[in-house]
């Protein structure tokens, strides 16, 4: 399937989010929105490392946290603009994730994972732990409402909007990265690094790129979360929400940024679905994540795509 | 106090060496980091405490029925979730397994119950003197179950048709389904092996630590970082990679501090990584190219 | 023939997918047509996850008391749907369910949720819009300053800190390791023991950390046992505060070993052993009924809890069913003072007027108080004895 197709289904996805929101009165399906579209943000960051460049990270809470913690630091310590807070806090997290690419440029699969994954607990035990910056597990951070130029913007159709744009630059940023050259060499990243340094590409810079724009958008949509969340705390961003984003990316589909949007909304929405199922909801989660994955190896975006291939010439037959 | 710290630590390596050997088995013949190891590890605990609080069964056929009902759960997730499933889709079978271990967690909180159990010891004492140091009796369970296994490990390894089968896989697996073995009995095969290894951890480890449905996750990534310190696919590999981890999590408490514990552990594994990325005993494997 | 053996498989799948979705979709519908006779409360605890502790005796304090209030003919004759939701002690899934009670499922009042952290990030919702919430927070700014909508149930961490510190001045012990979880629970803890330690004349000489889950906490305890301390402290969930029993006996740590009121449960006389004997917990008044004087105003309240949950689920209590049984006891009272249909705004209202004896203290609640009387002596130490809970005071 062609990037193009790609391409459309996400400009779709976007264009569907604003009628959901207005479509319902109620704050909680509108906050679900939201959180989803916070969510979405930090797949397509992974998206981009895992299905573009096939560098797999296990660490992306770590990101999802300096994005917070940086912006509620600079808001609440230094009066800071909440909106140019949110961009220093991605800034700050891209950074982080390009120094953090360096040392594990040698690494790939499950080693890869291995090491994000500890680093990923390393940032939380430090969210944790350093008390005087994150309020650590108990209380946590307060973050006071979001405003735009002292304009009182925290309500939910307000923050769906602004979540909204930061979803749009990211889907924007994204699809620039595949149709690029850059694309084409991450591309080769992932088929096998040392045949794409063999054709003199710069491997270590190549996965430091990735991170970095990985990281950026994680932390993009860390510093959202702070606003939406408002108070939160260090246990929001451990080794749980790196495997849940994980479980975004590949639900989805790995290789597109439809994918991971419509994965984002498929993992933040079912567990309330589930909940329904009372004590047999983990239960059936799991499960529903078996069949998916065992029947759409590929993901639910690709596996819809062939039934819909498959579904559409028997119909002309008719 | 530097002595009981590293009994300690012997301790808690072993554990992290049982799970560890469960780890590499799966991940030698399928390729496959198994995420959902550690719920081997929670449903054997869960049994054994389950038919000895439950059913009064004695604790020798408690123990053995643990392990060996999770080798059967072990059989049934790689039957029902990635026998036909494209063996080089990676990462789709990581995620059957994230799944399936979630479900395995529904299923021990709906059928096994929400308590944190203790379940009886195996024997007597609490603990044995040994000179000025005292030892848990159930630590050297753990620690001479771990020597059966490793033993037994290496043996059906190295001596079996089986063994050489599954040894032939995880070399290549196209060479050896040219040569006649079945890469899917051997696969089939390892995660029952780590199922009933995973379980008598778990069973081994729950009159010492407890056992909770909601333990497993915790377990696995323990598990994880042994099997990949030591070096992921060799048995040896976990065994070290357990112990190193646990005494250096031990003595960190001990001697750093309690908070950073493990922050020095993974310190340790990512220092590891970056200096010999296949772990201490592990092969490199060529790249593909 | 190939082509289409190929295809079937995503269809199947399809076809799986929707089955699975059908009774999703009908328990949707279900729910959203009830009727308009009963008065809807939402619960949300922490049912899963490290909190659960918490949620769970909690839950069955509400489901206990709204059971008997329907028997016994409901709020002003209407009957009390009860909707639980569980938080998995996760902030973002707190806030979440939250909005969901109040939005979609229209409550009047939610109670819960049941950790610190859980709390603090629901209070500002319920503010905004404007529902009575009735929180399970250890902390006490919850309460200080008072919110319009938000009340708060159990002793906080501080008046359960205050009864240890108390007991320790009072014993001559001026010195002390302090062992905590490294999770919310602990850390909230230790933080309080550590601020008001100081004004009981206590040094907290040692403070370690370790996972609830942790195998084996010997390296910590035997930092407490190489310092100064006369006495060890702990501070968390099971199953750790039975491990470090276990391994304090194994490396002969000899001084005495007090608990916060997690640990107040007769599971750790059940998994303790011989361990367990001379170990101290601070509990709330419910593990103890028979310890409250025979003319204390809390007695009669205190004993009904533990003996219908003794009844209801064939164990004694945890301690923590009396939050959320108290937050029902509240809202019982104040709807026997509203004439008119209970609202969110009738119901806030009234709440501010009642006083209530409940199984944590007394509440006199007031728009300059939303929580229990700090005065109400609520926590008593218990040891363990020949294998039983004895009051030590």
């Amino acid at each position: 399937m062609s990037s193009a197709i790609d391409r459309r289904l996400t400009l779709l996805l976007l264009a569907l989010l604003p009628v959901l929101a207005w479509s319902t009165d109620n704050n909680f399906h509108k906050s679900i929105l939201v959180f989803g579209v916070v969510n979405a943000i930090s797949a397509v960051g992974l998206c981009l490392m895992l299905g573009l460049a096939g560098q797999i990270s296990l660490g992306q809470a770590a990101f999802f946290g300096i994005g917070a913690y940086v912006t509620g630091n600079l808001v609440t310590k230094l009066g800071v603009e909440p909106v140019l807070a949110i961009v220093a806090a991605a800034l700050g997290a891209m950074v982080l994730g390009w120094a953090i690419s360096r040392p594990l440029s040698r690494l790939h699969d499950h080693y890869l994972a291995m090491a994000t994954l500890a680093f990923g607990t390393v940032m939380y035990i430090g969210f944790a732990n350093a008390r005087d910056w994150t309020g650590g597990l108990d209380p946590g951070m307060s973050v006071p409402k979001f405003t735009v130029f002292g304009h009182d913007t925290s309500s939910m159709n307000a923050l769906f909007v602004v979540s909204w744009i930061a979803l749009a630059l990211a889907v924007f940023v994204a699809n620039n990265i595949f149709g690029h050259r850059i694309g084409r060499t991450l591309r080769a990243l992932k088929m096998s690094s040392p045949a794409a340094a063999s054709v003199g590409i710069d491997v270590v810079q190549a996965k430091a790129f990735v991170f970095a724009i990985g990281a950026l958008l994680t932390g993009l949509a860390g510093g959202l979360y702070a606003f939406v969340a408002r108070s939160f705390n260090a246990g929001v961003f451990g080794v749980g929400y790196s495997i849940e984003l994980l479980m975004m990316v590949v639900i989805g589909s790995l290789s597109r940024v439809s994918g991971a949007i419509t994965g984002a909304f498929i993992i933040t929405v079912l567990p309330i679905l589930f909940d329904r199922f009372e004590d047999y909801r983990t239960l059936v989660f799991g499960v529903t994540m078996v069949l998916i994955m065992k029947f759409m190896p590929t993901g639910l975006v690709d596996g819809l795509f062939s039934l819909g291939a498959r579904l559409l010439p028997s119909g002309r037959r008719e | 106090m530097l002595g009981q710290i590293v009994v300690s630590g012997i301790t808690i390596g072993a554990i992290y060496a049982l799970i560890a050997i469960g780890f590499t088995i799966v991940f030698a013949t399928n390729r496959v980091v198994n995420f959902a190891h550690g719920e081997f590890v929670m449903a054997g605990g869960m049994l054994y405490a389950y038919f000895t609080g439950v059913h009064h069964v004695p604790i020798a056929p408690a123990f053995l029925l643990a392990a060996v009902l999770s080798g059967v759960i072990a059989w049934v997730v790689y039957q029902v979730g990635l026998s036909d499933v494209d063996r080089d889709n990676h990462i789709a079978q990581v995620m059957i397994t994230l799944g399936a271990g979630i479900a395995l967690k529904g299923a021990a909180q709906v059928w096994l119950g929400k308590d944190t159990l203790f379940p009886p010891a195996f024997s007597g004492p609490a603990s044995v003197a040994i000179g000025p140091l005292t030892v848990s009796s159930q630590a050297l369970w753990i620690a001479g179950g771990l020597l059966v296994f490793l033993l037994a490990l290496q043996v059906l390894l190295k001596y079996t048709k089986l063994g050489a089968s599954m040894r032939a896989v995880s070399l290549n697996h196209y060479a050896a389904t040219l040569m006649g073995i079945s890469p899917g009995r051997a696969a089939a095969m390892a995660f029952v092996m780590a199922g009933v290894i995973g379980g008598a951890a778990g069973g081994l480890l729950a009159p010492l630590a407890s056992t909770h449905y909601d333990n497993g996750i915790f377990l696995a990534i323990k598990g994880f970082a042994a099997a990949i310190v030591g070096g992921i696919g060799s048995p040896l590999g976990a065994v070290v990679g357990g112990l190193v981890l646990g005494l250096t999590e031990s003595l960190a408490a001990g001697y750093v501090s309690s908070v950073y514990k493990d922050v020095v552990s993974l310190a340790l594994l990512l220092f590891v990584l970056i200096l010999r990325p296949q772990g201490l005993l592990g092969r490199a494997l060529p790249q593909k190219l | 023939m190939f082509h289409l053996a190929v295809t079937t498989r995503p269809y199947r799948a399809a076809a799986k997918l929707a089955k699975l979705c059908a009774p999703i979709a009908m328990m949707l519908a279900a729910t959203a047509s009830h009727g308009q006779e009963t008065i809807k409360i939402g619960g949300i605890f922490a049912l899963s996850g490290p909190a659960s502790f918490l949620g769970v005796p909690e839950e069955r304090g509400f489901r206990m008391k709204i059971d008997e209030i329907n028997k016994a003919g409901g709020l002003n004759g209407k009957k009390i749907e009860g909707i639980v939701y569980d938080t998995e002690g996760n902030t973002t899934k707190a806030a979440q369910q939250f909005r969901r009670l109040a939005e979609s499922d229209n409550v009047v009042a939610i109670i819960g949720p049941s950790s610190s952290g859980e709390s603090l990030t629901v209070g500002p919702i319920a503010n905004e819009l404007k529902v009575v919430s009735v929180t399970h927070a250890g902390t006490e700014k919850m309460t200080v300053p008072v919110t319009p909508w938000v009340f708060n149930t159990p002793p906080t961490d501080r008046v359960v800190a205050a009864h240890l510190l108390g007991i320790f001045k009072k014993r001559g012990i001026t010195k002390i390791g302090l062992m905590s979880a490294a999770d919310g629970f602990g850390q909230s803890g230790a933080n309080v023991v550590k601020e008001l330690a100081p004004q009981y004349g206590v040094q907290v000489s040692r403070h370690e950390e370790f996972n609830r889950q942790d195998a084996d906490i010997t390296a910590q305890v035997l930092r407490v046992k190489d310092s100064d301390a006369q006495a060890m402290l702990v501070w968390s969930a099971f199953p750790a505060p039975t491990i470090i029993l276990k391994n304090a006996a194994a490396v002969g740590f000899k001084k005495p070993i007090y608990n916060s009121f997690a640990a107040a449960s007769k599971d750790l006389i059940v998994q303790g052993g011989a361990n367990a004997e001379g170990t101290y917990v601070s509990s709330m008044r419910l593990l103890a009924p028979e310890t409250l004087a025979a003319d204390d105003p809390m007695r009669p309240i205190v004993t009904k809890i533990y003996e219908d949950y003794k009844a209801r689920y064939k164990e004694a209590p945890a301690t923590f069913t009396a939050h959320s049984y108290d937050a029902l006891l509240i809202i019982e009272a104040a709807a026997k003072k509203i004439s008119g249909p209970i609202t969110r705004q009738s119901l806030r209202d009234a709440m501010e007027t009642v006083t209530v004896v409940g199984g944590n203290g007394i509440y006199r609640l007031s728009p300059k108080s939303h929580g229990p009387d700090p005065e109400s002596r609520s926590m008593v130490l218990l040891v363990v004895k020949g294998g039983e809970w004895k009051v030590d005071e």
